[in-house]
């Protein structure tokens, strides 16, 4: 392939992967079967009795009553959910999945609450090591492989 | 997403196992490796918004959803395909499977409804039931793809060379 029609293929398909990528981002909503968090944050009453789905920060725990304050964050702004029946270990800055159905006062009384992050320094573990494997991997593809600059072109080395 | 580094653990293990049986050269595990780290480019938003000190640019960290999901990722990994010259054929089918292995990592994560993300999208929106196997925090994840991939490797050199340290070690060694 030449140089250039190489070139002019890769950037229509990272055009097309971008395009692909707004697309599922203006239209993830429709698909999702729960209401979404600005939904549920502007018109709360509407959806009392509803199955929902919500993802946030953890706010604060009282174990002794079984209720977890979580922090819903989407684009435009933020609510705090009240969820009760909230059996999950984790502190404060940790991240959690609630499933439940939706009750006045913007509670969730959940079916299921999973802990995505037990805290707050989950986050940095995850990036911490998503870097070293991201360093490993460049280096051992170069320890197999060099990049000829005048053919554009990867060669085993 | 599981980790960066163990989404490009989970092909070494799977192909290096594989070359047992079928001749699969070395420098071809590598690709797939890196195709695998190809979807978690979804979050080199966050590296360059952070640089950047900006949350969004025009929508651009909307785009960027594409990347982890079947389209995106068989997408990209012919855009990177095209650079191995004659060999893009190849290439692509290394660095495709190298990203399917991540999506489907991905879609064993936990989920509370228990039901994975959208990660078939464009080919549909149906969400695939997920076994909430693990969450990513959780460093046994990383401690059980360590684990396989160094016993991967021993045997794998035990394969080879008959011994388990290299020829040049085994012979100070001895």
């Amino acid at each position: 392939m030449h140089t250039f029609v190489r070139i002019l293929v890769a950037l229509i398909l990272v055009a097309g992967v971008f395009g692909l990528g707004t697309h599922y981002s203006t239209h993830r909503s429709d698909h999702w079967e729960y209401p979404t968090y600005e939904e549920l944050d502007r018109q709360p009453g509407e959806y009392v009795g509803e199955q929902v789905f919500v993802q946030g920060d953890v706010v604060e725990v009282d174990a002794t009553v079984g209720t977890g304050w979580v922090r819903v964050m989407y684009a435009g702004g933020a609510f705090t959910a009240t969820v009760d029946g909230f059996d999950a270990s984790v502190r404060p800055g940790g991240v959690v999945q609630v499933y439940g159905v939706f009750r006045p006062g913007r509670a969730v009384a959940a079916e299921t609450v999973r802990v995505v992050n037990p805290a707050g320094a989950s986050k940095a573990y995850k990036y911490v090591v998503s870097a070293v494997g991201a360093l490993f991997v460049l280096a051992l593809f170069f320890r197999y492989w060099r990049f000829d600059l005048q053919t554009l072109t990867f060669e085993v080395r | 997403m599981a980790d960066l580094l163990t989404h490009v653990l989970v092909p070494y293990v799977v192909l290096t196992v594989t070359s047992w049986w079928v001749e699969v050269p070395r420098q071809w595990v590598v690709v797939a490796m890196c195709g695998a780290a190809i979807p978690d480019l979804v979050k080199a938003k966050i590296v360059v918004f952070g640089l950047l000190d900006v949350r969004s640019v025009f929508g651009v960290d909307l785009a960027f959803a594409g990347f982890n999901r079947l389209g995106g990722a068989l997408l990209l990994a012919a855009a990177v395909a095209v650079f191995f010259g004659d060999r893009w054929r190849r290439a692509y089918a290394f660095i495709a499977f190298g990203g399917l292995s991540s999506l489907l990592v991905d879609g064993l994560r936990v989920y509370a409804d228990g039901r994975a993300d959208f990660y078939l999208y464009p080919l549909t929106w149906w969400r695939p039931p997920t076994p909430s196997l693990y969450v990513t925090s959780d460093p046994r994840v990383l401690g059980t793809a360590l684990t396989v991939s160094i016993a991967v490797f021993l045997a794998d050199r035990y394969r080879r060379h008959g011994r388990l340290l290299p020829d040049g070690e085994a012979s100070a060694a001895e």
